[in-house]
């Protein structure tokens, strides 16, 4: 067996944890119990579960808007996310920063972030402390192919080639900016761009979790060398709008009825491993099953849970003042 | 039935009409005497503290601190023995029904039965006069350490407090003003602020350049303006002559030059200096203006032999340890003593009521920073001269630094102005009202003099008395100058 | 202490340039703690280049000797991307450094404006408490060398008026070293805003290591009649203002808020509370400005005590011109000032 059954289950847990939480977050977002917008990760699970099997609680990751599966890939409370997404008193962020902000230190997950191209430059500083300090950790920003657009990702990638900073770039490449599709918007290709900068890039199928894992496992080794940093393109879907309740116009006749059926990351890893018999469907739907009562529990203590007490507004501005 | 009496809000002073409530000193239920402290009340002058005319225990308490009582309105009631509730509305529903509540005018006791809750909201309330603190927050070690805000600290040494004994709350736990306010208000004190001061400021910058009519710029050559104290109200922006007009008025150029500003500027090569007046400053200039537009003053003049005085003083002074006796004591106590034979001088008037005084409480011009005050000595003929003389240095420090109490600055009933100090021969002064006369004192000075038919050399001092003429007539004041002259020429005679 | 203004740097101690006191504070800490990191364009100088290894020291020469001395480890030359010189200099702060980024001009922040408001300001406050991010922006501001509309701005009301930031503008050496020390060791994003016309400016700074808490004003002169705020290169020109006036026996408080976030409102409206007059001197434009929102404060806090209208001297509504008599038309000057001072003492 090329892969112990500990990581196989740890992966399979955890993919089917983010795809069941973004499914009730959906149900949770239409029954009125969440404010404001959500912005799912289902369809990607494989990408961010096969980076952060890698990574240690001193790694850093930088997530984006739509970030829920990078917090669960990188060991966040499921049930302290929820009461962050739904705004009530105890969540990660005691409510204050909600579904696009949420962050936990203590797990190197440095925040999702809410401006499109905004966390890369803030990876590099990640990095940039590994490499003054002399710790072999690495730093993880996630990115678009929306976000490969901007600037400010640029810049970093830019400044990471400079700096030989550990910095490993994931590009999430789910061909959907907002409405804007990938072919329209990004000229020329991601790794492309990623391999201008002298920076090693990699292009890997983002729906098998094996093909991101070992992609990965390559890049992070490199990083943590000491070499710079490194690069991955993944190819990856996305099954929601951008947020919950786009009616996807943008989308083709049957397009996602293809992809459920063709391009779901689950359906592929429960394939491979069944037929590797590396795991049994019984197995797998042990798994599918605790991690739908992990998320009842979480959900039932959010709803549950009191709304932040009025003077948090004021509290967390500044250290001190 | 208890027997029920009031404590009512005194008059100080003759323009007091109203005074607020600043902090009480019984509750009801305390057992006062005849004296005992009532209540501080304060007014737009003064802090003071009412006390009780009668023994009694305290019934009813008819006003809270912060309301504003007018002159003779009920402040508390007292009782001695048991008094229901309704024993006490019925006394002061009785008292509300037979006074005439004009206390402005009348000096009486007026009845106001319960304090006015419209006439005190805090926005009318007078400002707190400036009172120094001499408690317990003056005493402590070398405050300059301790963190305060730099205008605290400034307060703070105006009002002698040490920054050591208030309790930092501002920035990083400094000690800000509003500290100060509370540690004062801790010993019931009010903190006195630095007295903003007027200006009325006159330009000196180049206003050649600036867009004004022919006219307008005629009028401001002449008054003196300069341009860019001028709106520009006129057609096109210009300078116009109401304009120029307005500004002159405003920086009083029209007028008399008077009140004007500490600033300097330059006509005509000369440099002129105008100055603001304070508001202590305002206030003299006010009371001397009344004095000399509504009385009529006469006067009487008078020489005096010193002699005999200044060897009683140089008496004295050998035989004083305690205590140097000036000549200006020696004067008082005279002018004590032919008071006590003078009642029409010793005498108080306000233009309506003329008020004769057996107790002869003398007012002294002391000059100090703020303007000269006449600062008052209470009942100078129970005195001895070592008395007066250490009472008069004390009360001109006082003066001085601003710790007079309203007795000791609206009680006179004769007044004195000496400025023999500065080697005056003679002059005349306007009368502090409401005394109706005013001694003006001259240097003693070596004149020739003629004693028991011989020219022979003496220490002559000229007095001047001042007298309100509607109530002091010619030969009231003749007859009181002489008997100054007798004592002062004699002064065994002050021992009779 | 509290009055730690102009002379506070006693007469003993040698006479420092507000560059030579910025360069000192930051010798001492990055001696001091080897968390601090300085980086920025050119803060050593000539990377890439076959010449001296310290071509700059920073353009202005701010950062001189800290490369050859703490190694290009610790002073970083970026590219000119300053998105990506806050970017690493946030996300470092939040990992265990303190970096001192430097922007070069404050006008960048318009290149980078996201890092700095968006990022490093909201952390802690998005986070629930949870991130601390110690990091200082140093910048270059201010009219006054002939630098042009994108060299020139004072943004100090941009960045005051964001939650998160605090804004620190020094004017005088004494107070730089004090602030940058401070800065470098607050665990808060601090801008620190370095006027260009006041590098050259001297006072008595102590050789020894010392901090000026931020939000506690400077009295440089002291008087009742009128309270003057001057900020930044401002604090001379309103000093010698107020010098001038106390001749004619007018005497001011001028105070120098130092940061104006957090600001010392509470020394402000205390001495408007004595003087009841208020000359707010700011060069930044006026619309919601500092000065605007100082004379709200007075306005709101104060209102019974005034005697007089708010006078607020400030840039006019526009850009920072190029010509040299148009630029010195732009800054406040010291005739503006004193005229202001005298209308509000004679108020009409």
């Amino acid at each position: 067996m090329k892969y112990s059954k500990q990581l196989l289950v740890e992966a399979y847990k955890t993919m089917t944890t983010i795809r069941q939480f973004e499914e009730r977050m959906i149900k949770e977002f239409m029954a009125g119990n969440i404010p404001g917008f959500v912005h799912t990760y289902d369809g990607q699970e494989a990408v961010g579960v096969g980076v952060c099997m890698h990574l240690s609680d001193e790694d850093i990751i930088g997530s984006t808007h739509r970030g829920h599966g990078h917090c669960i890939a990188k060991g966040c409370d499921i049930e302290l996310m929820i009461l962050e997404i739904m705004g009530k008193s105890g969540g990660l962020c005691k409510g204050k920063g909600g579904s696009m902000h949420i962050a936990d230190m203590d797990k190197g997950m440095l925040g999702a972030n809410a401006i499109v191209g905004g966390g890369p430059p803030l990876v590099n500083g990640a990095a940039l402390s590994m490499k003054t300090l002399g710790k072999p950790d690495v730093a993880v920003s996630f990115s678009g192919d929306g976000s490969s657009n901007q600037g400010t990702v640029m810049e970093a990638l830019n400044l990471a080639g400079v700096l030989d900073l550990p910095h490993f770039f994931v590009f999430e490449n789910n061909h959907l900016a907002e409405g804007t599709g990938d072919e329209y918007a990004v000229s020329g290709g991601i790794a492309e761009r990623v391999r201008a900068f002298d920076i090693p890039c990699d292009k890997v199928d983002g729906t098998d979790f094996f093909a991101v894992y070992e992609a990965s496992k390559k890049a992070i080794k490199h990083c943590r060398s000491g070499k710079g940093p490194y690069g991955i393109e993944a190819d990856v879907i996305r099954y929601d709008g951008h947020f919950i309740g786009d009616p996807q116009a943008y989308r083709g006749e049957g397009e996602l009825e293809y992809l459920r059926e063709h391009k779901d990351c689950l359906k592929i890893f429960r394939a491979r491993v069944t037929s590797e018999g590396w795991m049994s469907d019984t197995e797998l739907d042990e798994l599918d099953q605790h991690a739908a009562d992990a998320i009842e529990k979480g959900v039932q203590r959010g709803l549950a849970a009191p709304q932040p007490s009025a003077d948090e507004l004021y509290s967390d501005v500044y250290s001190s003042y | 039935m208890a027997n029920l009496t009031c404590v009512v809000m005194p008059k100080w002073g003759m323009e007091m009409t109203e005074g607020e409530l600043a902090e009480w000193h019984v509750a009801v239920g305390e057992t006062v005497n005849a004296g005992s402290d009532i209540v501080d009340v304060e007014t737009a002058k003064i802090v003071n503290t009412v006390t009780s005319n009668d023994a009694g225990t305290v019934a009813r308490l008819c006003a809270a601190v912060g309301d504003i009582l007018p002159v003779g309105g009920v402040l508390a009631v007292l009782a001695d023995g048991d008094a229901s509730e309704d024993e006490i509305d019925a006394f002061l529903a009785g008292r509300a029904g037979s006074a005439a509540p004009d206390a402005a005018v009348d000096p009486q006791p007026a009845a106001n039965t319960e304090p006015s809750t419209e006439t005190s909201p805090s926005s009318v309330t007078p400002p707190a006069p400036p009172q120094r603190l001499t408690t317990s927050l003056s005493e402590g070690p070398d405050d300059s350490q301790v963190a305060a805000s730099p205008v605290a600290r400034r307060v703070a040494a105006v009002n002698g407090i040490n920054l050591s004994n208030v309790v930092g709350t501002g920035r990083h736990g400094r000690v800000s003003l509003e500290d100060l306010r509370q540690a004062a208000a801790g010993v019931g004190a009010v903190i006195e602020m630095p007295t903003p001061r007027e200006f009325a400021l006159a330009s000196s910058q180049d206003d050649s350049g600036l867009k004004v009519t022919p006219v307008a710029r005629r009028l401001a050559a002449s008054l003196g303006v300069n341009l860019n104290d001028c709106r520009q109200t006129g057609r096109h922006g210009r300078i116009s002559k109401a304009d120029v007009e307005v500004a002159a008025t405003r920086l009083n150029l029209l007028s008399a030059p008077s009140p004007g500003s500490p600033v300097s500027r330059t006509k005509g090569g000369a440099q002129i200096t105008s100055q603001g007046l304070t508001g202590a400053r305002r206030a003299i200039a006010g009371a001397v203006s009344k004095a000399k537009q509504e009385v009529p003053h006469f006067r009487v003049n008078v020489d005096v032999d010193m002699s005999a005085a200044m060897s009683l003083r140089k008496q004295l002074n050998n035989r004083l340890t305690d205590a140097k006796v000036s000549l200006n004591d020696i004067l008082l106590k005279a002018c004590a003593a032919a008071l006590a034979d003078n009642p029409r001088i010793n005498a108080r008037f306000d233009g309506e009521t003329l008020e004769h005084h057996t107790q002869v409480n003398i007012a002294s011009a002391v000059a100090t920073d703020n303007g000269v005050l006449m600062p008052v000595l209470q009942n100078v003929g129970s005195m001895g001269w070592a008395d007066v003389s250490i009472a008069m240095r004390d009360l001109a420090a006082r003066a001085k630094t601003g710790q007079l109490s309203a007795d000791e600055m609206t009680t006179a009933t004769f007044s004195v102005s000496n400025l023999g100090m500065f080697g005056i021969d003679s002059f005349d002064a306007i009368i502090n009202q409401p005394a109706v006369t005013i001694l003006a004192v001259g240097a003693a000075q070596e004149r020739p003099v003629v004693r028991d038919g011989q020219l022979v050399i003496g220490s002559v001092m000229s007095l001047s008395l001042a007298s309100d003429h509607r109530v002091v007539d010619g030969a009231d004041a003749a007859r009181f100058m002489a008997d100054l002259r007798a004592l002062l020429e004699e002064p065994a005679l002050m021992l009779m | 202490m509290s009055n730690a203004g102009i002379s506070a740097g006693n007469q003993n101690h040698p006479i420092k340039t507000v560059r030579e006191a910025i360069n000192e504070a930051l010798h001492q800490e990055m001696e001091r703690d080897p968390t601090v990191i300085i980086l920025g364009e050119e803060v050593a100088g000539g990377a890439g280049c076959k010449g001296s290894d310290e071509a700059y020291g920073g353009v202005f020469g701010l950062t001189k000797g800290l490369g050859p001395r703490f190694g290009r480890g610790r002073v970083i030359d970026t590219p000119i991307t300053e998105s990506a010189i806050i970017g690493a200099a946030a996300g470092a702060a939040n990992t265990g450094l303190r970096p001192v980024a430097e922007l070069m001009f404050v006008d960048f922040i318009g290149v980078c404006f996201d890092q700095i408001f968006n990022q490093a300001a909201k952390f802690r406050y998005m986070f629930g408490g949870k991130a601390t991010t110690p990091m200082v922006i140093r910048a270059t501001a201010g009219a006054g060398l002939r630098a042009a509309a994108q060299h020139s701005s004072m943004l100090h009301p941009v960045l005051t008026h964001m939650p998160g930031l605090k804004v620190v503008m020094p004017s005088n050496a004494y107070d730089a070293k004090g602030l940058m020390i401070q800065a470098i060791r607050d665990n808060d994003p601090v801008c620190f805003l370095e006027h260009k016309l006041l590098y050259e400016t001297s006072c008595p700074v102590p050789d020894e290591i010392y901090t000026i808490p931020f939000g506690e004003a400077a009295f440089c002169r002291e008087g009742s009649d009128c309270t003057i705020v001057a900020m930044g290169a401002m604090v001379p020109r309103a000093i010698l203002v107020a010098d001038k006036l106390a001749a004619e026996g007018i005497h001011c408080d001028v105070i120098d808020p130092r940061t104006t976030s957090p600001l010392d409102s509470e020394a402000i409206l205390e001495s408007v509370e004595v003087s009841g007059r208020l000359v707010v001197v700011d060069e930044a434009n006026p619309r919601c400005s500092v000065a605007a929102d100082i004379s709200s404060i007075v306005a709101e806090h104060a209102f019974s005590a005034l005697r007089a209208p708010i006078k607020c001297v400030t840039a006019p509504h526009t850009p920072v011109p190029f010509a040299p008599n148009l630029e010195d038309a732009y800054m406040p000057s010291e005739a503006r000032i004193e005229q202001a001072v005298r209308d509000v003492l004679g108020a009409r």
